[in-house]
């Protein structure tokens, strides 16, 4: 299956909140949606989950339009939010049943989640009787109650302690294995790059970059290296280098150098060990998400 | 249809497991079983009392010989302004009570009443003047005017005497036993009243209380933001619609439970109520009238509960619900208003009645009362019925457009003519998902 988002756009009033977004997650994959707050993510969910309508554009499913009836979907809403003076075990039956699962399927599925959360003491409480941690992995429980083949998430990650927000990696990790949709949205890099192949970062309302993460990382310069050096002997390698014409930086403690060509980075750093400076370790730079994230949003603070 | 199932199916739940909803409930019915059963309970913890029935006093020496006590109303008759004749005439007249004819002054018979000596004193003074005398004058207390009519009645013997009329002549006129009888060719409404009062109050309480309830209750959803996950997975009519029959049904179980048991609880003490011409009236309703409550009901109950709903739909947050809806509830107040004073002044088919009993937000209680009250043409009926049910199913679907929309609106309740744009974007969308699902 393919789910794609095509040319979105959407106005709430006289503010444009979607200016033509597009991007696409296929089975199997996951595709993380990034953006700052205000970026127009939740608004793309919603369009997707049909809260409410697109101004134009399409929501399409192998090509077709994507009808939410014909298929089993986990929704978390950005919005988290369940009834405060009703039983867990009876709201979350309760949902299932509306997401399609017969009664006894919907009971099987709720306990077997909830067990797999650790929340099986929960099961005769009131939602307000819960740490706001807890309600948060009842929600995700919600997500997963008819065994989604479309899982969305909006910021699933937030007000998760780590422990919590491994378990979500664990579940949405396994979701993905199985073969299942998988969309989120979120501004927790770190979290994001762990798990996720593709991405698309939203920007006021536009898709700025919508690739694999690791091709993408890929992409930036291979002859930017960094170097860790033992021995608090990083001045002497940068001094070692910029006297052999090469320019080279001390930044946090590792040495940044860029080469003139990949094919001389063997030698350079075999004169770099031969002039008595440690090479503990080398690699070439990567950015991380952050710094990608920042590179394509900062531009327009 | 199975989503409209397992949201009623839900919500009925909730009902049935609330703790207001249970204790409401017992509550009601504990007060009705008391309240009924009022009569073999005080029976239960009074002593048994043999009243012997007082046989009439014919001579004015027995008036004299009572022993002074508790009970007893001492009389005075100052220099013999009554004759003896009219003092057996106001003894007899004073029922239930014991009077004692005095020589003691009226000094010492007020010392006397205030330590007890005597329940009460009547002083006669002069041949209109009379004085009663009582330790407290309690809020039942209708002896001044029974005190009232049997002098009335003493003076007017003792100047026919005067003119020279026999005894038996003046009790001829005083009493000539006229009687009355009534061909009723409509509704008694001595009998109607005080059923047609409690129906109508129980009408108005299920509609402003289920009402407010299904209010309240959307508006939790949307203030506990469980709403996006409803509304993403069932359609809107299915959730209201859902919601909103589950709060009639459960409205109506309870009222049933109420009634029923106040039903029960009569027929376990029939007999302590034998002679009770008001309890009989009620108990004794006719069929039809119940059959009518049940069609008012449910109607009423809709088009107010679709109204409520929507207004739930459109505030943010559960505080706010009881302002937004005031202006649907002044209107079942109106309506209650209208009716309540019609039916107290007997008037249950003045212009404004049968005005208001087509007005569909007035017409379930009016047309009721009406009907309970008075007797309606057939065709009158099924006019107000037709156009409550045209106005409910209208109103329907507006609610569900207002709600689909509402739900899932944040911040002030919109204006007015902000709801306008919301009803119409609501249609065109309405449009919109009946081609996605």
């Amino acid at each position: 299956m393919r789910l794609e988002v095509k040319q979105l756009y959407k106005n709430f009033g006289d503010k444009e909140v979607l200016k033509g977004v597009d991007f696409a997650v296929e089975s199997g994959n996951s595709l993380g949606l990034l953006g700052r707050n205000g970026a127009g993510k939740t608004t793309t969910i919603r369009i997707i989950m049909d809260v409410f309508a697109a101004d134009s554009g399409d929501v399409l499913l192998d090509g077709k339009p994507f009808r939410q009836g014909d298929f089993r979907i986990g929704y978390m809403p950005e919005e988290r939010g369940l009834y405060p003076k009703r039983l867990i075990l009876d709201q979350l039956v309760y949902l299932a049943n509306l997401r399609g699962l017969s009664l006894a399927d919907a009971k099987a599925n709720t306990l077997r989640w909830l067990g797999r959360m650790g929340l099986m003491d929960y099961l005769n409480k009131k939602v307000d009787s819960l740490s706001k941690g807890n309600q948060q992995k009842i929600q995700l429980a919600v997500a997963m109650l008819n065994d989604p083949e479309i899982l969305i998430l909006d910021e699933p990650f937030s007000g998760l302690d780590p422990v919590n927000a491994k378990l979500l990696k664990l579940i949405v990790r396994e979701t993905i294995e199985e073969g299942k949709i998988v969309l989120f949205s979120s501004h927790q890099m770190n979290y994001v790059e762990e798990f996720c192949k593709d991405i698309a970062i939203l920007n006021q309302g536009k898709i700025l970059l919508n690739t694999d993460i690791d091709k993408h990382k890929r992409s930036y310069d291979r002859r930017h290296l960094v170097l860790d050096i033992g021995g608090g002997a990083n001045k002497d390698a940068v001094a070692y280098l910029t006297g052999k014409g090469i320019r080279a930086e001390d930044v946090k403690q590792e040495v940044h150098l860029y080469v003139p060509d990949v094919k001389d980075t063997l030698g350079i750093l075999s004169g770099l060990s031969e002039s008595g400076v440690p090479i503990e370790g080398y690699r070439v730079f990567e950015p991380s998400l952050e710094d990608v994230f920042v590179e394509y949003t900062s531009e327009t603070i | 249809m199975r989503q409209f199932k397992s949201v009623f199916r839900f919500e009925l739940n909730g009902y049935f497991k609330s703790k207001p909803y249970i204790i409401m409930t017992v509550l009601l019915v504990v007060i009705l079983m008391v309240v009924l059963s009022f009569p073999n309970i005080k029976a239960f913890f009074t002593k048994e009392e043999t009243t012997v029935a007082q046989a009439p006093v014919t001579q004015v020496e027995q008036l004299a010989g009572q022993a002074s006590g508790k009970d007893v109303i001492a009389v005075v008759n100052g220099s013999g302004v009554l004759s003896d004749e009219a003092l057996v005439l106001l003894a007899n007249a004073m029922d239930g009570r014991t009077l004692r004819l005095t020589d003691e002054d009226a000094d010492a018979v007020r010392e006397q009443v205030r330590s007890g000596g005597y329940a009460g004193a009547v002083i006669v003074s002069g041949p209109k003047t009379v004085t009663y005398i009582t330790p407290n004058l309690d809020l039942n207390d209708n002896t001044v005017s029974t005190l009232y009519g049997a002098m009335t009645a003493a003076v007017r013997y003792d100047a026919l005497a005067a003119l020279g009329i026999t005894q038996a002549d003046a009790m001829a006129v005083l009493n000539p036993n006229v009687r009355v009888d009534v061909d009723n060719l409509g509704v008694s409404q001595t009998d109607t009243f005080f059923y047609t009062y409690i129906l109508l109050m129980a009408l108005y309480m299920a509609i402003v209380i289920y009402g407010q309830i299904v209010a309240t209750s959307v508006a939790t959803e949307k203030g506990s933001r469980t709403m996006e996950l409803l509304i993403t997975s069932t359609r809107p009519n299915s959730l209201l619609f859902g919601k909103i029959i589950a709060a009639g049904l459960s409205g109506l179980i309870q009222m049933f439970v109420i009634f029923g048991s106040a039903v029960l609880f009569y027929h376990l003490n029939a007999s302590a109520w034998a002679g009770n011409a008001t309890i009989a009236s009620i108990f004794n309703m006719p069929l039809p009238i119940l059959g009518y409550v049940l069609v008012f009901f449910i109607l009423g109950f809709f088009l107010y509960a679709f109204m409520f709903g929507a207004i739930g739909s459109l505030v943010s947050r559960v505080e706010d619900v009881s302002a937004s809806i005031l202006p649907v509830t002044l209107l079942i107040v109106a309506a209650f208003f209208v009716v309540i004073t019609a039916i107290t002044s007997g008037n249950a088919e003045s212009t404004m009645m049968i005005v208001c009993s087509y007005i569909p937000f007035t017409a379930p209680m009016v047309m009721f009362a009406r009907i309970a009250m008075s007797a309606p043409a057939w065709y009158e009926i099924v006019a107000s019925i037709v156009l409550l049910l045209a106005t409910t199913a209208g109103i329907g679907v507006l609610s569900a457009s207002i709600y689909r929309m509402g739900v899932l609106m944040y911040g002030k309740p919109p204006k007015p003519s902000e709801l306008i744009k919301v009803i119409r974007t609501a249609r065109k969308h309405g449009a919109i998902l009946k081609g996605s699902r």
